[in-house]
């Protein structure tokens, strides 16, 4: 049962009372998760007042303070000018505003809702995540979410998700398919890629399969050298081969043809 | 502990526990235009502006609102001095049961506060946290869109808010 509410001003002191051996406090960020299920909390550990809210652009890199609600992620104009709006345009399909107002990067990515379409586009842009725990360390969004939330912060606080600019002249895309706007995706695919003349000289493709995204670097690697018609047949074979899970929304078998169809559109 | 929030523009002091959520302290404080539906981040009766945010605040700690400013339906107009969102919802046919109404109003006062000149894909953004199981949300998007319009009239007559 929640007893204690703290709001730290310093980071240090964030990581001391979360690391507290005889009270269990958990970082509070949107609280959109924790506010439905404390079970087993004695503290929140508010992290409202770290200064970890920002975007920055740094060396044309994007920065995303853990705190930072995805709606102001979905409307900030350097996220809007990266990677052709499709940051933005992912938070925008996360759940609703109300929410989006109070959910912030650090809390999906903490709670494991790699369900988003921000997750799949924030793989398919190579991001990373940054850790404070005794420690500071730094490693790839694909590695976090393989070995899981608790695995990867390891007690520690998420404290900034960094968006490397995408290779000179890349072209991104990013497609879903849902039942309503504001379900979450049935599956959703991002896209990027540098073409020299009409042939693809890199590529970048990630797959939402409805719980996490999935990489694909064989097909990734396939597609250098080839047209965009040529990498599109490609992505018919290759993409039905991801694993995919039956749920109240789709079967496994639905995810991976359609997941192959969104990334032949996103191609021709 | 204790929570100091201005609520419609009046400072207030309520003791509260680390669990309370936003929405009991504002019911049991006498703003029952916050209206509980679902309790789960849902359905979006229970929004309420944060700090110029609508959120929802069902599942918002009473305690993250430390030293926030409050709006609820009931600092945006009354039905004697309705706002123009309020006005055209009524006029407009934009409420059946009314139940969703609160939140709505509140979402769509939040988006024209910020952005005085939304278009129609920025009003359903803005609304899309706010479950109707009445109207099909065609009236209320359309009550809003002449709302915006009355507002190039009225702008900054709204109660309660600084
Ligand atoms: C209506 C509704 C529907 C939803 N539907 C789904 C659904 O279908 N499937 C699903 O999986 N989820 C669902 N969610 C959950 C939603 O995705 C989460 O509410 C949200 O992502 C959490 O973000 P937050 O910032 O509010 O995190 P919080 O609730 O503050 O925190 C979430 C967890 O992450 C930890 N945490 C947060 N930030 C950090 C950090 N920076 N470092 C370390 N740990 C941290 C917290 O300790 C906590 O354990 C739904 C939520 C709502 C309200
Ligand atoms: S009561 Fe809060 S969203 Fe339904
Ligand atoms: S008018 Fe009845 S729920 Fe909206």
């Amino acid at each position: 049962m929640v007893k204690t509410y703290h709001r730290p001003a310093k980071l240090e002191e964030a990581l001391r009372l979360v690391a507290d051996e005889n009270d269990k406090n958990v970082p509070l960020a949107g609280g959109t998760t924790l506010a439905l299920n404390v079970r087993g909390v004695d503290g929140l550990v508010d992290m409202s007042a770290l200064g970890l809210s920002y975007i920055r652009l740094d060396n044309r890199s994007l920065r995303l303070g853990a705190m930072t609600p995805i709606r102001e992620i979905q409307r900030s104009e350097p996220v809007r000018q990266a990677a052709q709006g499709i940051i933005s345009e992912s938070a925008k399909n996360y759940l609703t505003a109300l929410i989006r107002n109070r959910a912030t990067i650090g809390g999906i990515l903490a709670a494991g809702n790699f369900w988003a379409d921000l997750a799949t586009v924030l793989v398919a842009l190579d991001a990373s995540v940054t850790i404070r725990g005794a420690a500071e360390r730094t490693i790839s969004l694909e590695e976090f979410i393989k070995n899981g939330p608790r695995k990867s912060l390891g007690g520690g606080i998420l404290t900034e998700v960094v968006i490397p600019p995408a290779a000179a002249g890349a072209q991104c895309g990013y497609s879903r398919l849902a039942k309503v706007e504001t379900d979450i995706s049935i599956v959703s695919a991002a896209v990027c890629l540098v073409l020299s003349g009409k042939t693809i000289r890199s590529a970048r493709v990630a797959v939402g399969n409805g719980s996490r995204p999935i990489r694909l670097p064989d097909l990734e690697k396939s597609m250098a050298g080839q047209t965009l018609s040529a990498a599109a047949d490609l992505a018919a074979r290759k993409v039905p081969s991801i694993s995919a899970e039956s749920d109240i929304r789709a079967s496994a078998e639905y995810r991976k043809e359609v997941a192959a169809v969104l990334v032949k559109r996103l191609l021709i | 502990m204790k929570l100091n929030v201005a609520i419609n523009g009046e400072a207030k002091e309520f003791d509260i526990h680390p669990k309370d959520m936003l929405l009991d302290v504002l019911r049991d404080d006498g703003y029952t235009g916050v209206k509980r539906g679902c309790s789960t981040g849902d359905c979006g009766a229970c929004a309420i502006i944060l700090d110029g945010k609508a959120v929802n605040s069902c599942i918002l700690f009473a305690a993250q609102a430390e030293g926030g400013k409050i709006t609820t339906v009931e600092g945006i107009g009354n039905p004697k001095v309705p706002s123009p969102v309020q006005r055209e919802m009524t006029d407009a046919g934009g409420i059946q049961c009314g139940f969703c109404v609160p939140g709505i109003v509140v979402s769509a006062t939040a988006l024209i506060d910020e952005n005085p000149e939304p278009t129609e894909d920025e009003i359903r953004e803005a609304l899309d946290g706010n479950l109707c199981r009445c109207t099909g949300y065609v009236k209320q998007i359309e009550a809003i869109t002449l709302a915006v319009k009355e507002t190039r009239k009225t702008r900054g007559a709204r109660l309660g808010v600084a």
